[in-house]
């Protein structure tokens, strides 16, 4: 049952880390789970649908324990050093070339295969030792065996909620767990007296040796206490410092949406880059091009019509929409909402000059998730500034879904209106209809090489200005022309449409 | 059909509802509750700890032929009402009560899930079928693999979530008629019947019903 056990936990356990570190690399966290599951339970169908009973012996249970911790080691040092490193050499080109972070993710791809190929052949060994265990130790208690690798699973998961905690330790920790693997593999051999009879003395002095090395080697390296992370940051700090110099890194785990990281350029253009979950969200030598369009467009079409009036930004905590707002409009009261309180330090903090001290003049900073403000909130407001990051997540797909856009309405009076970000990710045709099916009568997709979205209540043709041409209108609808079918909604997840 | 293969569809069909039920529940808690990294991981958790219970369990249970249609049956309702139990949780629970409320569903639902590869590995021992172990594991992964594909697949057509459950339920009750080998032939037509007046009317409803469900998440 013991065996059973650790056997589910050295593979779920890896399963958990791959589907963190993976997605978060790869920004995804709807394919990437799948496919990191897809892979271990291929592995295991493969490995049970090939297995034979008489082509082994109890022996060979020591073969495929020693397999999947040599391997599970692998894994986790493939990952933290040669997968690292390449991807420090995608980073390093992606800062000279000035290339997005998503850009090159196809790179990024090209490694996850190899990895996921490891954990299938780790969970293709696994359950060969699996079903071993089973044949000789627990042939008439399969109900058991079965709920104790679900308990094995079970304790990984658990775990790893606790290492996730303690950000250090995860990857010492990961060490360890291979490590864990392979003493299994000394006790099989000395509990068990499954001596093998030719590779006996080889593979036990090896296990022991891979043992005893990782041991001290980790050991060693414990007084730093968070060792590879250190070595990676330094890594990284040292990389950058070529170009670049790391500011400030922080992950929240208060949610999965904002890991941040604000870089300082070291070229002419001295300027700060923010990073949200490793994706790109601003620059502040070029941020006017994609929040002055929010204000100033949004100026155009209401005129006069809104001078002293109550806006809400939802997102947008560095503080940059709200000053262009506060440049463009006449005594505005602003309200914000921004989901991670350190965006809003470094708003205040570090972008203060920049952002000429706008959250300070902001009427009131909510922390809070956007979507559940908007739910509570009974206030009415005049126009709502959407400024998201990207979807690339299940937590902010709710952001882009016809549902916020209903509860955008709620909030707003009879001429009130909404500007948000258009996501190159997403399907004009789905987002128009999304907002129409909320109640918009009018959506306008207009801006140059950045798109924004304007939409409103009327139901009456817009009257552009055409002298103005950096608006460079592109497309409109109007609630006429709703089709029901093409929208995006919590109810109906099929947000990835130009994937 | 040879029985043999019966057992297999079974197999198969209840690991892949299983784990696109655990998917669905995921989603929901990620959409609602925000895809906190401990969330998520607390669900799947939940789950893996009372399947594993469940399992436990079955290694207890006497009239498993009994047991295990009704087994499905109670599941092939909960699939159905997933995103209503969901949406109207996340209306009425602050964050917290509904998280603590998620955590209960998907415990209950594992728990069930639990019983049902061990006694159908069960019943064919009993059977004297030649019970080969590392086969129907072998088939029980091949299914949460094309559930996993499959989940991710959904997300790029147009298809809503209360479709899709309805279809699990309905795949749901139909092996509870396959697995069920104590009833008589009258009774599976009456349940058939029943099920297919309910199923029916919920169909002819759904496009109602997601709206409806649509304008409750919003309240």
């Amino acid at each position: 049952m013991i065996y059973a056990f650790i056997n589910s936990f050295i593979v779920f356990f890896f399963q958990s880390l791959l589907i963190k570190q993976l997605s978060y690399k790869l920004q995804n966290d709807q394919i990437v789970p799948a496919f990191v599951m897809s892979a271990i339970f291929f592995g295991f169908f493969v490995g049970a649908i090939t297995f034979k009973k008489f082509w082994f012996k109890k022996t060979s249970i020591l073969y495929f324990n020693f397999l999947v911790s040599i391997l599970g080691l692998m894994l986790v040092l493939y990952v933290q050093f040669i997968y690292i490193g390449i991807e420090k050499i995608i980073y390093m080109y992606k800062i000279s070339h000035g290339i997005r972070m998503d850009d090159l993710s196809y790179a990024i791809i090209a490694h996850g295969s190899v990895i996921i190929t490891l954990i299938f052949l780790i969970s293709f060994f696994s359950i060969r030792e699996f079903l071993l265990i089973q044949k000789f130790f627990m042939k008439n208690q399969n109900s058991i065996l079965v709920a104790m690798t679900y308990f094995g699973s079970l304790a990984a998961s658990l775990f790893y909620i606790f290492l996730v905690y303690k950000n250090e330790l995860e990857i010492l920790a990961s060490v360890c767990v291979a490590i864990l693997g392979i003493l299994m593999n000394i006790v099989y051999i000395v509990k068990l007296k499954m001596y093998p009879q030719i590779f006996r003395k080889f593979q036990f002095y090896l296990a022991l040796l891979v043992s005893i090395f990782v041991i001290v080697f980790s050991a060693k390296n414990a007084s730093l206490f968070k060792f590879f992370e250190n070595r990676l940051k330094f890594e990284y700090l040292h990389l950058i410092t070529v170009d670049k110099k790391i500011d400030f890194q922080y992950s929240s785990y208060i949610s999965d949406i904002q890991k941040i990281e604000l870089l300082t350029m070291n070229s002419k253009n001295a300027g700060k880059v923010l990073y949200l979950d490793g994706s790109f969200q601003l620059d502040t030598t070029a941020e006017k091009l994609y929040h002055q369009p929010f204000a100033s467009f949004a100026k155009t079409i209401v005129g006069k019509k809104f001078e002293h009036s109550e806006f809400l930004i939802l997102g947008g905590g560095d503080g940059f929409l709200a000053a262009h707002l506060f440049n463009e409009f006449e005594n505005p009261k602003i309200s914000l909402v921004d989901i991670d309180p350190k965006v809003i330090e470094i708003g205040k903090k570090v972008f203060n000059k920049l952002n000429e001290n706008s959250l300070e003049k902001v009427d009131k900073i909510f922390i809070d998730d956007a979507f559940l403000y908007l739910r509570k909130s009974s206030k009415k407001v005049d126009g709502i500034f959407l400024d998201f990051p990207d979807p690339h997540s299940i937590s902010i797909f709710k952001l882009y879904s016809s549902n916020i856009y209903k509860l955008a309405k709620k909030n707003l009076t009879e001429h009130g209106f909404i500007i948000l970000d258009f996501s190159s990710k997403l399907n004009e045709d789905y987002v128009f209809n999304s907002i129409l099916s909320a109640g918009f009568g009018r959506v306008i997709r207009f801006g140059k090489g950045h798109s924004f979205i304007y939409a409103d209540q009327e139901e009456v043709p817009f009257k552009f200005d055409h002298t103005i041409p950096e608006w460079d209108i592109q497309s409109y609808r109007f609630k006429s022309s709703l089709d029901l079918n093409k929208t995006h909604s919590i109810l109906k997840p099929s947000l990835r449409n130009k994937l | 059909m040879k029985a043999v293969h019966k057992y297999s569809i079974l197999i198969f069909a209840l690991s892949f509802l299983s784990m696109l039920i655990e998917y669905i529940i995921s989603y929901f808690v990620g959409v609602f509750a925000g895809a906190f990294v401990f969330h998520i991981i607390f669900i799947i958790s939940s789950f893996i700890l009372t399947m594993g219970a469940g399992s436990f369990c079955a290694h207890y249970v006497k009239k498993y032929e009994h047991f295990l249609p009704n087994i499905i049956l109670v599941l092939s309702i909960f699939s159905l009402l997933i995103p209503h139990i969901f949406v109207f949780a996340n209306y009425y629970f602050e964050i917290n009560n509904f998280l603590i409320f998620s955590y209960f569903i998907v415990s209950f639902i594992g728990f069930l899930s639990g019983f049902e590869f061990p006694l159908i590995f069960k019943i064919k021992q009993n059977k004297s079928f030649s019970a080969k172990f590392h086969v129907d594991l072998a088939i029980d992964y091949l299914a949460m693999m094309f559930a996993s594909l499959s989940f991710l697949l959904f997300q790029f057509i147009d298809f809503d979530i209360l479709k899709l459950c309805f279809i699990m339920s309905i795949v749901y009750f139909l092996m509870s008629l396959l697995a069920d080998e104590s009833t008589t032939i009258s009774s599976k037509i009456l349940k058939t019947l029943i099920a297919v007046i309910f199923y029916g009317f919920y169909a002819f409803n759904i496009n109602s019903i997601y709206f409806y469900l649509d304008e409750i998440i919003v309240k």
